[in-house]
């Protein structure tokens, strides 16, 4: 080995010491040019092989036994389209994120769905929530895409926006059996821009109340009903709080903040909004926003009656309701099933009911999710033919979508789940009369108003700062930031 | 003559021949996308639309930008600390497991085990340890009478509740510190007590400038790693609070991953590489006072 290099040797040519550490100072320094690396997505990716327990000719688990599936998948009646069915064998790619347990599924479904499309095959990508999204978009700016997929309600219109989904309506014209009017105009609204539709909802909830009946009946309080105000709900609040440390019992969680659906819940009872409706302006310095969320910030510092920053890291970030450290929540009816089965520790006698109202009505944001085909599908017609079976009410009623994006099938998944017939009631009431889409957020530049308004707020909410200050501040920083939505 | 020749073009070809796989990786994943990087910082790429030339129009809005100047603030806050102290404290640990005691290597064990664990594991350790109301540092301080700081959740704590988090796994930087120890010729020792030197002597006179080379290397590589902070800020605190952890790892990953606005974000990395060379010019500019190498 050539000593040159690693020692100062008077007389010689190589590198010395020096010269070493500056080359591996400069080498180290490069870094972040190069790569903007994220160990937090690769640690969050799921284990490999997670899925590959499932025999492929008898995918099945302990939630979705085989001959269960085949007998339910045997049993639906499945939809038809006049768009044909390819000549020869095709493959459509789709692009999921989903946990163990609906992978089985999906392999249930493709299996039994071959049986019926011999000359189709389907291919599953599959990514955890947290990395889909950059996935994909990188993917797409590299000119590929998989055939049909996925979209949280939040992305879109971005994907709309850069021609990753395509229109549906010509093949929606083609499939008598599609049935548009099964799902609400709120569920279609988020996946639809200039009158044409780029996706087909899977899910769509509206937020309700959801309530600890146990610490009701302890504190010898009524339960909350459809009569409730949210003053009404905000001074229970404060009774029901008790307790310190790990032992704390709020009153109400979350504290509202500025995400993509603090209009709807909090504003638009006071008449108040975050951003205008176009979401192009912020509007949140007004008196009526004010009026919605001073009882909040009141009940943040001076009561301590929802979870602080410092309290929900007690939790470790744990849904103060479904920790049963709550007495009420504000959630979409989507946690039905994780309520459900809660581990034995940790059930609790719980309820649910309408939102409260405020002055100026009741409002409640109703989102979810869909599934699309992209522009660059290779096998568009026999993308369509998988997504048209897919997200069918048989479909929905196969997959067992809670709440599902079909009304004509919103009874059957809630009861096959054991709900009470009186929450799936109310939730269809709220679907049908106050749910909205009106005032969440869904343009391009929301995460960005989001990043620019919650350090304000973190303030306010931590009583640093009042919340005229802080409704001002968050209006000029986010102003420029919302502006740009326009473009 | 010919032989020294034969032989030097010979090492040449195996030089060049084990270097090669390296420079072609250089290339292809880290010398090219610094090229592209530094093109598109000059430009509005918005991932998925075409890129448009915008000349420094991102350099000036990052001269203006609030945000960008605290996570400035807050990167050379994080990194400062946490290479100081971060050297301060694996030269000491280095020190004592350098000393001749029954279960040394145990106690080299256990201090390079944090090392090894990934970060996440490491984050969700220390969000436990940092906790206001149950974590192991506050609980230690009320024992004394003190009542802790809210740690990540404050402000003005949560940049100094990463720092110690950081010193905690570094291991590595204590093995090249023991290393360095092992090789400060015993004859130095020996002469510094003739001439009548104690311990504290040996130390600041043997110890230290033998070592400056490697408390320099330690210090110059633990720096450019804390300015590159970002997994562990993402995951513990993201940003907040009251964006008091952002740092410009953190920002640049917002702008190019979750606004996929890759011109500006490749900006900020611009702005991230001009600092860290910057801090290490003067670091070697300062080393030249108090680094002594045995031979010039």
């Amino acid at each position: 080995m050539d000593q040159r290099i690693f020692h100062d040797t008077p007389g010689t040519h190589g590198m010395s010491r020096r010269q070493v550490v500056s080359l591996a100072a400069l080498a180290a320094a490069a870094v972040p040019l190069s790569a903007c690396g994220d160990d937090r997505k690769r640690q969050t990716t799921a284990p490999a092989g997670a899925t590959g327990a499932a025999d492929p000719d008898r995918p099945e688990n302990k939630a979705y036994p085989y001959d269960e599936a085949q007998t339910l998948f045997q049993s639906l009646t499945w939809p038809k389209t006049s768009i044909p069915e390819p000549r020869s064998k095709v493959t459509v790619t789709m692009a999921i994120t989903a946990d163990e347990n609906a992978q089985v599924r999906h392999q249930q479904f493709t299996k039994f769905f071959r049986e019926q499309h011999p000359n189709i095959e389907i291919k599953r990508e599959i990514t955890p929530f947290a990395d889909y999204l950059t996935k994909y978009i990188t993917q797409a700016a590299g000119g590929s895409l998989p055939d049909l997929m996925y979209t949280h309600y939040s992305w879109a219109q971005n994907l709309i926006k850069y021609n990753i989904l395509a229109p549906l309506d010509d093949y929606i014209s083609a499939t008598p059996d599609f049935n548009k009017s099964d799902f609400t105009a709120t569920a279609l609204s988020f996946f639809a821009k200039d009158g044409k539709q780029y996706g087909v909802p899977t899910d769509s909830a509206p937020k309700m109340l959801f309530y600890n009946k146990e610490i009701f009946a302890k504190a010898g309080i009524e339960l909350p009903d459809s009569t409730w105000t949210w003053a009404k709900l905000q001074e229970v609040a404060k009774q029901l709080t008790q307790g310190s440390g790990v032992n704390k019992q709020f009153g109400f969680t979350p504290m509202p903040i500025p995400y993509g659906d603090l209009t709807t819940l909090y504003l638009l009872p006071y008449g108040g909004r975050f951003l205008s409706q176009d979401e192009t302006t912020v509007t949140i310095n007004s008196p009526q926003a004010s009026e919605a969320l001073a009882p909040w910030v009141d009940l943040q510092v001076k009561s301590k009656s929802v979870p602080s920053l410092a309290e929900l890291q007690a939790l470790e970030n744990a849904d103060p309701y479904r920790a049963n450290h709550s007495a009420m929540a504000c959630n979409g009816a989507w946690i039905i099933p994780a309520v459900l089965s809660l581990p034995d520790h940790q059930k609790f006698e719980w309820g649910l009911t309408h939102l409260p109202s405020g002055p100026a009505g009741r409002f409640s944001p109703a989102v979810g999710s869909a599934f699309g085909v992209t522009t660059k599908a290779a096998n568009k017609d026999a993308a369509w033919i998988v997504l048209n079976a897919f997200l069918s009410a048989a479909g929905q009623r196969f997959f067992m979508f809670s709440p599902p994006a079909r009304m004509s099938t919103f009874d059957a998944n809630l009861k096959a789940l054991k709900v009470d017939d009186q929450i799936i009631a109310d939730c269809k009431e709220a679907l049908k009369t106050y749910a909205t889409s009106d005032g969440v957020l869904k343009l391009p530049n929301t995460q960005k108003v989001i990043d620019t308004a919650k350090p304000v707020w973190d303030r306010v909410r931590g009583g640093k700062q009042s919340l005229a200050d802080g409704l001002k501040d968050i209006a000029e920083r986010c102003a420029p930031v919302a502006k740009a939505n326009a473009a | 003559m010919t032989a020294y020749t034969l032989r030097g073009r010979r090492e040449a070809r195996r030089f060049h021949l084990f270097t090669t796989p390296w420079m072609i990786g250089f290339v292809l994943f880290s010398g090219g996308p610094i090229v592209a990087s530094l093109v598109i910082s000059f430009t509005n790429w918005e991932l998925l639309a075409s890129p448009h030339w915008v000349g420094l129009q991102n350099y000036r809005q990052l001269w203006h930008d609030p945000d960008f100047w605290l996570a400035v603030k807050n990167t050379v806050y994080f990194g400062a600390g946490s290479a100081l102290f971060g050297v301060a404290f694996n030269f000491v640990l280095a020190l004592m497991l350098n000393l001749k005691v029954h279960g040394q290597a145990i106690f080299r064990t256990i201090i390079y085990l944090p090392s090894v664990l990934t970060g996440i594991a490491t984050a969700l350790l220390w969000i436990n340890i940092l906790h206001p109301d149950y974590g192991l540092i506050n609980y230690v301080l009320g024992l004394v009478g003190i009542q802790g700081p809210g740690w990540l959740v404050d402000e003005h704590w949560a940049i100094p509740g990463l720092i110690i988090m950081s010193v905690w796994s570094a291991g590595n930087a204590v093995i090249i510190f023991l290393a360095g120890l092992q090789g400060v010729p015993q004859s130095l020792y020996e002469a510094a007590e003739i001439d009548g030197a104690g311990w504290w002597g040996r130390f600041r006179h043997v110890t230290v400038p033998m070592m400056s080379p490697i408390i320099f290397f330690n210090m110059i590589v633990g720096f450019i790693g804390s300015l590159q902070a970002f997994t562990l800020v993402l995951f513990m605190t993201d940003g907040g609070p009251n964006n008091a952890t952002l740092v410009l790892g953190l920002y640049v990953y917002r702008y190019a991953f979750q606004y996929f606005e890759l011109g500006y974000a490749s900006t900020i990395a611009w702005a991230l590489f001009s600092l860290i060379i910057a801090f290490t010019a003067a670091q070697f500019w300062l080393a030249r006072r108090w680094v002594h190498y045995e031979f010039k």
